[in-house]
């Protein structure tokens, strides 16, 4: 306990002797990252690289913490509510932050512009498959089967999330009535349709892609904003005709209102740690693309999102 | 002193408290019924988020009656109540632990267990000087083991934060 | 004789120096996060997971595997010597093997389950060698429709198992079910019996629970009694081997005990608490001779269990290493290892990369030895744990408990839950209401109700699926045997009873 005494007494020191200086020295304690899912899972393998990855600029420990549940919306609170220090900063999906914000009661935040998004640091697409062996080619043949047997085809996916928001809208846009079967998990949804309970899947496509590999699922497009770098050959439904583009994107995000000398070394230190080869090998092996979003961007997308869910949430209750 | 728990084991218990207890169960069965009965059932039906509850609540309620009406005596795996001063050190050690979790957010985890471990060993009988050893050397491995050893982060405490953490 | 070279291949990576050591680690580490109450393993899992990137991938693997089954072992030890279950799957140990230990046989029952782990562990994995990619594709037959019914017949079979009266039983599997509700909905994810309160939507996690209901009511009973838990005053080497008559009794439940466990783990959910009450299960019915024993420290009834819950951590493996699915979330993790190494895990994970599959493979042969080895000397230091005072003990016991379970995700609310079943599960106890079926109905719960709604969403309501489909046709079946059959037994001995008289 001494040792943490000292270290404080000494790093307090430093920072007086160099408060003239319009670059105060920071971070100059252990940074903690929250993580808004327990140990063990996708979101927490991500955390724990970025992690290692942001020691390396900061030049400081930094502790990972899982506040896990309310659907993800318990560790955005804790980062949310946090002192705007630069200290406390968290890694998350958009949805907790956009989707699962409607239906939690009781958060003190809300709508993006309620925290600060530092940047994102991972795409993942969300895309529709289809069972290898089934007659129908392309998306416009199960678009016109579907019209024709209203609710005889399924699709596996999972409810109350980006997908099933995703799947709405397309739904809608195309004018078809097929039969939402949600899972709780990828593995779930992947296994039923494996085992051919249902005709389609519609999940992330770091879910689907092993299975697209060995020739089990067929992929009919993507809802991204344009084609996969490693499939070229798979169509984004917004070249198809239906304007569905939705991503789900991993964020760094902080309470708002921490020193904007802070917040840029944070945000350089988050940019590194994009490019950190280690870093990249994690979200890469995931299949999540990685890029750096600036955090406006962010923000503005997950506005967006934010808003066109709203009124379905509570459409579905 | 080895065996002298063996031959509490077969003692029959008293179906004392259990009619009372089964009453109190069925009750809250009842009480959860009613929160199920306001969720949305789903359409198809059973696929809302209070189908299964109320499925649940039902058969609840109803094994809930049956037991408390049968209320037959069974042969319980401990003894009769502890009476006297065995039931105020329970009491008193069940004091400690809601002090341990109310203390905890404000002490921080050293402060809190080395006090916690303090009276708990005076409980069991331990003399004051073994106790302070006990209470003093704990949290420090507590410290190294989960803290240096494991990187996980432990509740430090608003007390010790304010003083430390800046 | 493919298979045979592929094995030996295996081999040749596990036996490597660098790979013996991450099994060996692993083992450790799981060993002692098994031990310690509170401290799962997947947690431990997850902390250690960064560390294997500076490793290959079959070696990051090995030690991620030591790891899991490693605390597979830990786990009973708690439970056998402080009726403290370290993880879920032991739980089922602290009725029997407690007992068995209060007779002053604490080495020979932590004796038994080290063999009997390793017994159960090479079984499994002589299954998983063999049988891969065959039973895969039964696991992929059963989906939502036949989990729900593998579920309810779970809870209508498990209800007569333990304690004494199966409509209490049933009243507390029950309850256990309504508190796994409270919270975020896995299906659509919404809240619910939350009364709009932040606390509530975290809902029960099952770790405090489990820790509150056996641990610290064991705990108040033990301050209350002033007994303190089974003394081990002078350990003998004669006291740590099991006798030549528990051998014999123990060995066919821990075969029993690996196939149930086995067969369970193949499918999802958390098989280990299933499989060893599986297990507890078939051997109380099937024992003759010494069927009053049950409850007052059986070799079976922890033996098997104890085998159950090993096999699982072993077949759990073949759907992610067949399909690339992964059903437990520490199974996930290991997938997470393979992905961080650029390896893509799925239904070419044994054409592309064999050696990461055999390697493991082997490694976890190789892995089972190194854990006998590390725990049979063991079995004498842990006895000796109970030679630590008792006033430290308790203290300590409480302490690790909360530190555990507060670190699990930093939450003051599972604190209290811990504090709060504690005294209800101490309350219960006193009065003969059997705690098991209240964890098992927290487990199984969520399945049930998980299963039956997609069921639903997939038949469109039509309730027909239950029994169309020919494997959820016989489950069926089995359930209404299972209601019915104790039924109709009781009947046909009273008729017998009465013709005889007449």
């Amino acid at each position: 306990m001494r040792s943490i005494a000292g270290i404080a007494f000494a790093s307090f020191a430093l920072a007086n002797s160099c408060a003239f200086a319009a670059d105060e020295p920071f971070p100059t304690k252990p940074v903690t990252l929250t993580v808004n899912y327990g140990a063990g899972g996708g979101s927490d393998a991500i955390a724990r690289a970025l992690g290692r990855a942001l020691e390396k600029p900061l030049k400081q420990p930094v502790t990972i913490e899982n506040v896990a549940g309310g659907a993800g919306t318990r560790g955005v609170t804790a980062v949310v509510t946090a002192v705007a220090d630069g200290y406390q900063i968290g890694v998350a999906t958009n949805s907790p932050m956009t989707i699962a914000v409607h239906s939690v009661k009781g958060l003190s935040w809300g709508d993006p512009g309620t925290y600060d998004i530092l940047g994102g640091i991972g795409i993942v697409y969300n895309a529709l498959c289809i069972q290898a062996d089934s007659p129908l080619q392309k998306l416009d043949d199960v678009v016109n089967y579907a019209r024709q047997n209203p609710g005889k085809l399924k699709v596996a996916s999972i409810a109350g999330g980006i997908n099933h928001y995703t799947w709405d809208a397309f739904a809608k846009k195309a004018n078809i009535n097929i039969r939402f079967v949600p899972y709780s998990g990828d593995a779930d949804g992947v296994a039923s349709f494996l085992g051919k309970n249902t005709e389609l899947v519609a999940l992330t496509w770091p879910g689907l892609k092993a299975q697209v590999e060995v020739g089990k699922a067929r992929p009919l497009a993507v809802f991204g904003p344009e084609r996969m770098a490693t499939n070229p050959n798979v169509p984004t439904f917004k070249e198809l005709g239906y304007d569905v583009v939705t991503t789900s994107d991993y964020v760094v995000y902080a309470p708002k209102g921490i020193p904007e000398a802070r917040r840029s070394v944070l945000i350089e230190a988050i940019k590194q740690a994009v490019s950190d080869p280690d870093f990249r090998l994690v979200l890469v092996a995931q299949n999540i693309q990685v890029k750096f979003t600036d955090g406006e961007e962010m923000t503005r997308q997950f506005t967006e999102v934010f808003r066109g869910t709203a009124p379905s949430a509570q459409a579905g209750k | 002193m080895v065996d002298a728990t063996a031959t509490d084991v077969d003692v029959p218990a008293a179906a004392k408290g259990s009619r009372l207890t089964s009453l109190i169960l069925t009750a809250a069965g009842l009480g959860y019924l009613y929160q199920s009965m306001q969720l949305p059932m789903g359409d198809p039906l059973g696929t809302g988020v209070g189908a299964i509850p109320a499925l649940i609540a039902v058969c609840w309620v109803a094994f809930g009656i049956y037991v408390t009406i049968r209320n037959r005596p069974v042969a319980a795996e401990l003894g009769p109540w502890p009476r006297g001063t065995a039931a105020l050190r329970v009491g008193y050690s069940l004091l400690l632990c809601i002090a341990f979790v109310v203390t905890l957010p404000f002490l921080g985890i050293f402060l809190t267990t080395a006090a916690f471990l303090l009276l708990m060993a005076r409980l069991a009988d331990a003399t004051w000087k073994n106790a302070c050893v006990v209470a003093v050397t704990t949290p420090i491995a507590f410290w190294v083991v989960f803290a240096l050893g494991l990187k996980v982060s432990l509740p430090y405490g608003s007390l010790f934060t304010t003083m430390f953490g800046g | 004789m493919d298979l045979l070279a592929q094995m030996l291949g295996g081999f040749a990576v596990a036996l490597q120096p660098v790979n013996i050591g991450a099994a060996l680690l692993g083992a450790l580490v799981g060993t002692a996060t098994g031990v310690l109450p509170g401290l799962g393993v997947l947690g431990a899992m997850a902390i250690l997971m960064p560390i294997t990137v500076h490793f290959s991938a079959v070696t990051g693997l090995i030690m991620l595997a030591g790891i899991y089954y490693g605390a597979m072992y830990g786990g009973s030890t708690t439970a056998i010597l402080l009726r403290i279950p370290g993880e879920g799957g032991s739980i089922v140990t602290t009725i029997d093997g407690y007992e068995f230990a209060r007779k002053g046989r604490a080495g020979a029952a932590l004796m038994i389950c080290a063999v009997g782990s390793f017994i159960a562990g090479t079984i499994s994995i002589i299954g998983l060698s063999l049988f891969t990619t065959v039973l895969a594709d039964v696991a992929l037959r059963f989906s939502s429709p036949e989990f729900c019914l593998l579920a309810l017949l779970g809870g209508l079979t498990l209800v007569r198992i333990t304690g004494n009266d199966p409509a209490r039983n049933m009243l507390m599997l029950l309850i256990g079910m309504a508190l796994a509700t409270i919270g975020v909905d896995a299906v659509g994810g919404d809240t619910r019996f939350t009364f709009d309160t932040n606390t509530l939507a975290l809902g029960f996690d099952l770790v405090p629970i489990t820790l509150g209901l056996y641990g610290l009511s064991e705990l108040f009973h033990v301050v209350a009694s002033n007994n303190g838990f089974p003394r081990a005053d002078r350990v003998r080497l004669r006291d740590m081997i099991p006798t030549r008559v528990e051998w014999s009794r123990a060995w066919p439940a821990i075969v029993r005990g690996s196939g149930i466990g086995f067969l369970i783990g193949l499918l999802p959910g958390p098989g280990s608490l299933t499989a060893t009450f599986a297990s507890y299960g078939v051997e109380k019915a099937i024992a003759r001779k010494y069927r009053d024993e049950f409850g007052r420290g059986a070799v079976e009834g922890f033996a098997g269990p104890e085998a159950a819950n090993n096999a699982v951590a072993t077949s759990a493996l073949v759907p992610v290493l067949a399909l690339g699915i992964p059903f437990t979330p520490n199974v996930a993790l290991m997938l997470g290892a393979l992905i961080v190494q650029g390896i893509q895990p799925g239904p070419l994970l044994l054409s592309q990369h064999p050696d990461v599959v055999w390697g493991l493979l082997a490694s976890m042969y190789i892995g089972n030895i190194a854990l006998l080895a590390l725990n049979l000397p063991l079995v004498g230091i842990w006895v000796r744990l109970l030679r630590v005072p008792q006033y430290a003990l308790i203290g300590f016991i409480f302490a690790i408990s909360f530190i555990g379970v507060y670190t699990m995700r930093s939450s003051y609310w599972d604190l209290c839950v811990l504090v709060g079943f504690g005294a209800v599960g101490a309350i219960l106890r006193q009065i003969g209401f059997d705690l098991a079926p209240l964890v098992l109905g927290i487990v199984i719960g969520p399945i049930f109700e998980k299963s039956l709604r997609e069921t639903l969403f997939l038949s469109g309501g039509d309730l027909s699926i239950f029994v169309t489909r020919p494997i959820s046709g016989t489950l069926s079946a089995l359930c209404v045997v299972a209601v019915l059959g104790p039924a109709i037994i009781a009947m046909v001995r009273r008729n017998a009873i009465r013709a005889k008289h007449a």
